[in-house]
């Protein structure tokens, strides 16, 4: 036995940097009650942590089972086959189509994570490296083992955050806005919102989300922090998921007789309170002859009366004769406010127009 | 009163050398005169002394321009008013020679008149392409000296400008309420549930709606409203379009309000015209004079009115009051070339040749490239037999003002054996227009023209107040619908859905229709084609009426494949098709409306333009809406919700 002792002693991530640094290639076993976990080092970068074949707690075979890639009947398939030939689950996977190689590494790397996050997060347990070969099944993964710790390390402060936002699975969670097409989530984040309806606790959601624990909590704890969901309830403990919801109570007729009766007042109040500004412009203070913008219609009432001069060599004896002989319209003869006094000389010669107010 | 001098030393001899050599230093090549309307100022002569009848005839048009030209008056309004009916009646007729000759009667009887030359151009249009563009070049020669017509246009076209404008806008932000209304109406109907029946609340929330748009408030107000309402769903482009209405209607009030000044015709009691910017081609009247007279003496530190006084007066051959006035206007205008020439010609007939000339000197000495005081020289050297120096002179007027010596070169042809008048110089545009630009507002000048006294949205600053709280109060109810309940669409069909009646798979929302579809299959293939019978049956329904509307309104095409870009500049292209096809007038109308003027005038050009934007409208709806078409095509989103099926189960 090359290194052994007690997890209290040596916290893992040291003894992960230090197998790291030693490019030391080997199995590191931990050991926490009743919970057992084999890694695999090859030259100092881990290699996964699972025996060839496909054995009864097959972490990737569990991984799988738990981010629901594959349906159970998917599974209960390779589990038969490796019964028949014994075949190993990575071959099994990768010829038998139900994951190509970049899945697969994408995977590994998640559950090697997962492992990582869970057991950064002990604080009893023993821990023993020995220097053996690790078995070919074992995939070596991309991230290097730094990078692998970091990530871990920060899983663990962020979900100490988040359960400071989600401190009890007993909380039900609801919808508080729908999504917006403009603003895409992540698909984690979109599995996690199809299963947030209002009912489910933040067990049952974390339990039926196709993801990881963390991964679960922190998707729903962006969706919190974005208000697409909202804390709705608590279950009380040993209480049952509520059934699909009442049909609304029917409105009582009186209720919708005061309303509409109330609505409608509403309507008459604001019509009456805005008929003024409705109402038309009121005649100008002064004049056609004299305001600014009457004044050209004037003008054509005494351009018409010269026009008409002109043709019948006096001016005519009413102003409605302007109209009969087409040269203005009757409307034309119209001033809102006034009326128009016309009187015309004996001779013909001349007139005099004047705008008097109504009445 | 007082009779026009005339030199009867200048020997008809040297009234055909003075020609002559005017000819020589132009050129000696004229081309018809084609500017003489558009110059009614420079060329006019004063009052003889005893007034000519009338002709009897009154329906003879060469005894009427024979009349004017006895009177020397430089325009004959009415007669012109009427030969230009009897002109457009002779065209309707059929006797088209008559008709022209008695539309070019009109225009020789009122050069300012420009129905006649419109009704010429019209006329002629591509039936004879030399006439129409003479015609167009003598509307274009009035449009670039005479200020009245030049005020006409501006106002004209800002106000035209303004109102397409602010139409294309309106219509382009009522088509995007009209597309976003179920934002709102949903939430109308998810509040009123708790009130009223489903059947009530849906018609509530229709009438929630519909009800801001009838109520006589117009249709920007609650176009406003609306659009605030239902922001938060609305896309880039559709808030621009709603904030550009909403600037528009924040700025016309205050905008016509600092522009009035400018909006306001010429009245003869108003500063700081007077009713004097037409007066240059107004016939001479005693009352008139008189009327000036009263008004200089009320307003003596006015210059217009002294100079329309004076110029009245040297039309009516008062040329002591001529010369006073014209005097009175030099100390306030030092700089008026103008004066000093006008004042150089009165000197000039009373005999006074060197403070003629002097006067001519300091004139062209004000403003170097005006040919007139070079004219007026040259015609005072002719007279003194110093031919050398008149040559010269009218040769510099040629090269400045080719058209100015040609027409009076014409008029001394009409008028043989009368010796050539001096050249009068009325105001420049350019001086109407500093004083215009530089009169304050006062409270009378902010009042409404008539014609847009039925506008809601130029009534001042209660509508600024009203426009903005319509908007506030729009906003805070889309503030509230979006964190009370947000409204979107649903994945399939594009169906308003709220969170209440939105059925859920993984992120899309699909509303209870499709939702029942889902629910009905039994394999995501077959709830796959449920959802694309939903999606196809909707959208066809839809098609049909877009593609009826994007026939009948321009702009509705495109910005049903959202091109609203597109869509409002289609809006603005129709706008200014239909307000010119049905003739929207401008604050005051440049000829007076009697006779044919007096009826609705349709322009048929506006109608094309308004159907060729329809046209585009359409065939940008029907081009485009390949795009629109594909998303008849299963959604990605759906088919991911689909396609996940069994894995969520």
């Amino acid at each position: 036995m090359a290194l052994q002792g007690s997890l209290r002693e040596f916290a893992l991530w040291e003894i992960v940097q230090l197998l790291s640094s030693q490019k030391k290639t080997g199995r590191l076993f931990l050991k926490n009650n009743t919970e057992q976990v084999s890694i695999y080092f090859l030259d100092g970068r881990i290699a996964g942590s699972r025996e060839p074949g496909l054995t009864a707690n097959d972490p990737l075979m569990r991984f799988l089972r738990r981010v629901r890639w594959l349906s159970e009947e998917q599974l209960r398939g390779i589990e038969s086959l490796n019964a028949e030939s014994g075949r190993d689950l990575v071959d099994l996977l990768l010829n038998g189509r139900y994951l190509d190689a970049d899945e697969l590494n994408g995977l590994y790397e998640r559950m090697v994570l997962d492992l990582l996050f869970r057991m950064l997060r002990w604080e009893n347990g023993e821990y023993s490296f020995s220097a053996v070969v690790p078995p070919e099944s074992a995939l070596r993964v991309s991230l290097s083992t730094d990078s692998l710790l970091m990530e871990a390390a920060r899983r663990v402060d962020e979900y100490k955050r988040h359960l400071s936002q989600l401190p009890d699975g007993r909380l039900i969670l609801g919808l508080r806005e729908l999504p917006d097409p403009d603003d895409p989530m992540p698909d984690d984040e979109k599995e996690l919102f199809g299963l947030v309806d209002g009912k489910r606790t933040l067990g049952e959601i974390v339990q039926e989300a196709p993801l990881t624990d963390y991964e679960a909590i922190e998707g729903l704890a962006h969706l919190m922090e974005n208000r697409w969901i909202e804390v709705v309830g608590k279950r009380e403990v040993g209480g049952e998921a509520p059934q699909e919801a009442p049909p609304p109570p029917r409105v009582s007729r009186t209720k919708e007789v005061v309303f509409t009766g109330l609505l409608a007042g509403v309507a008459i109040l604001l019509f009456a309170l805005t008929a003024p500004l409705r109402a038309p412009v009121t005649a100008p203070v002064l004049p056609p002859d004299r305001d600014v913008y009457m004044r050209p219609r004037w003008k054509d009432v005494e351009m018409a009366l010269e026009v008409y001069r002109a043709e019948k060599g006096a001016y005519p004896p009413r102003l409605v004769d302007l109209v009969d002989s087409e040269w203005l319209r009757a409307t034309q003869l119209r001033f809102d406010g006034y009326e128009l006094r016309y009187a015309r000389a004996n001779d013909g010669t001349s007139y005099t127009l004047k705008a008097v107010p109504k009445g | 009163m007082p009779k026009r001098r005339t030199p009867s030393w200048l020997s008809s001899a040297g009234r055909m050398l003075a020609v002559s050599l005017l000819t020589c230093a132009v050129g000696g090549a004229f081309v018809p005169a084609i500017g003489d309307a558009a110059r009614p100022a420079s060329t006019t002569t004063a009052r003889p002394a005893e007034t000519p009848a009338p002709p009897e005839n009154r329906n003879d048009l060469q005894a009427w321009l024979d009349y004017q030209r006895a009177l020397g008056s430089p325009s004959l309004p009415a007669v012109a008013q009427m030969f230009y009916r009897s002109g457009v009646e002779t065209l309707r007729a059929g006797a088209q020679e008559d008709g022209v000759r008695m539309l070019r009667g009109a225009c020789q009887l009122d050069p300012t008149f420009v129905a006649p030359r419109l009704a010429l151009l019209a006329h002629f249009g591509t039936r004879d392409i030399s006439q129409s563009l003479m015609e167009l070049a003598r509307i274009a020669d009035l449009a670039k000296s005479h200020f009245p017509y030049q005020h006409y246009l501006v106002i004209q076209l800002a106000y035209h400008g303004a109102l397409v404008v602010f139409l294309a806008t309106l219509l382009a932000a009522l088509y995007v309420a009209w597309l976003r209304r179920e934002t709102v109406r949903h939430a109308y109907d998810e509040f009123l549930q708790q009130f009223l029946s489903l059947r009530l609340a849906k018609v509530g929330s229709w009438a929630l709606l519909v009800v801001p748009f009838v109520s006589g408030m117009g249709l920007a107000l609650p176009t406003t409203f609306t659009l605030g309402a239902a922001w938060p769903s609305l896309r880039k482009s559709e808030r621009a379009i709603f904030l550009l209405l909403l600037l528009i209607l924040v700025t016309l009030p205050l905008a016509y309000a600092s522009v009035a000044p400018l909006c306001i015709p010429d009245h003869p009691q108003r500063g700081p015209f007077y009713g004097t910017v037409d007066l240059a081609s107004t016939p001479y009247t005693p009352e008139r004079l008189t009327q000036l007279r009263a008004l200089v003496d009320a307003h003596p530190e006015n210059p217009f009115l002294h100079y329309s006084t004076a110029w009245m007066a040297y039309r009516g051959g008062d040329y002591d009051l001529a010369r006073g006035e014209f005097e009175h206007a030099g100390k306030l205008w030092p700089n008026e070339p103008r004066i000093p020439n006008n004042l150089g010609n009165l000197a000039e007939m009373a005999g006074r040749n060197d403070e003629a000339e002097k006067y001519y000197r300091q004139a062209a000495a004000l403003e170097p490239s005006w040919a007139m005081p070079h004219y007026n020289l040259g015609q005072l050297y002719t007279r003194e037999f110093r031919y050398a120096q008149a040559s010269e002179e009218l040769a510099r007027a040629a090269s400045f003002d080719f058209d100015l010596v040609r027409n009076l070169q014409a008029e001394a042809q009409v008028r043989p054996g009368d010796p050539l008048p001096p050249a009068w110089g009325w105001l420049k545009p350019r001086t109407f227009w500093d004083a215009l630009v530089r009169e304050p507002v006062t409270k009378d000048d902010a009042g409404v023209p008539e014609i847009w006294r039925g506008w809601l949205e130029v009534r001042g600053t209660p509508m600024l107040w009203l426009t903005a709280l319509c908007a506030l109060l729009g906003f805070g109810l889309g503030l509230l619908i979006r964190v009370k309940l947000p409204v979107r669409t649903c994945s399939n069909c594009e169906g308003p859905v709220c969170r209440r009646c939105a059925a859920r798979r993984r992120d899309q929302v699909f509303c209870a229709g499709c939702s029942a579809s889902l629910r009905e299959a039994s394999t995501p293939e077959f709830a796959r084609l449920l959802l694309a019978r939903r999606r196809r049956t909707e959208r066809r329904a839809s098609a049909r009426w877009r593609t009826g509307f994007s026939t009948i309104l321009p702009g509705l095409g495109p910005l049903f494949v959202n091109r609203l870009g597109l869509a409002w500049a289609l809006l603005l292209v129709g706008m200014a098709g239909l307000t010119s096809f049905i003739g929207v007038p401008g604050p005051f109308p440049y000829d007076p409306r009697v006779g044919p003027l007096a009826s609705l005038q349709l322009n048929w050009g506006g109608l094309v333009v308004f159907v060729l934007a329809a046209g585009l409208s359409l065939l940008t709806y029907l081009v485009l809406r390949g795009a629109d078409k594909m998303r008849e095509i299963e959604p990605d989103s759906v088919k991911r919700a689909v396609a996940r099926l069994p894995r969520a189960a």
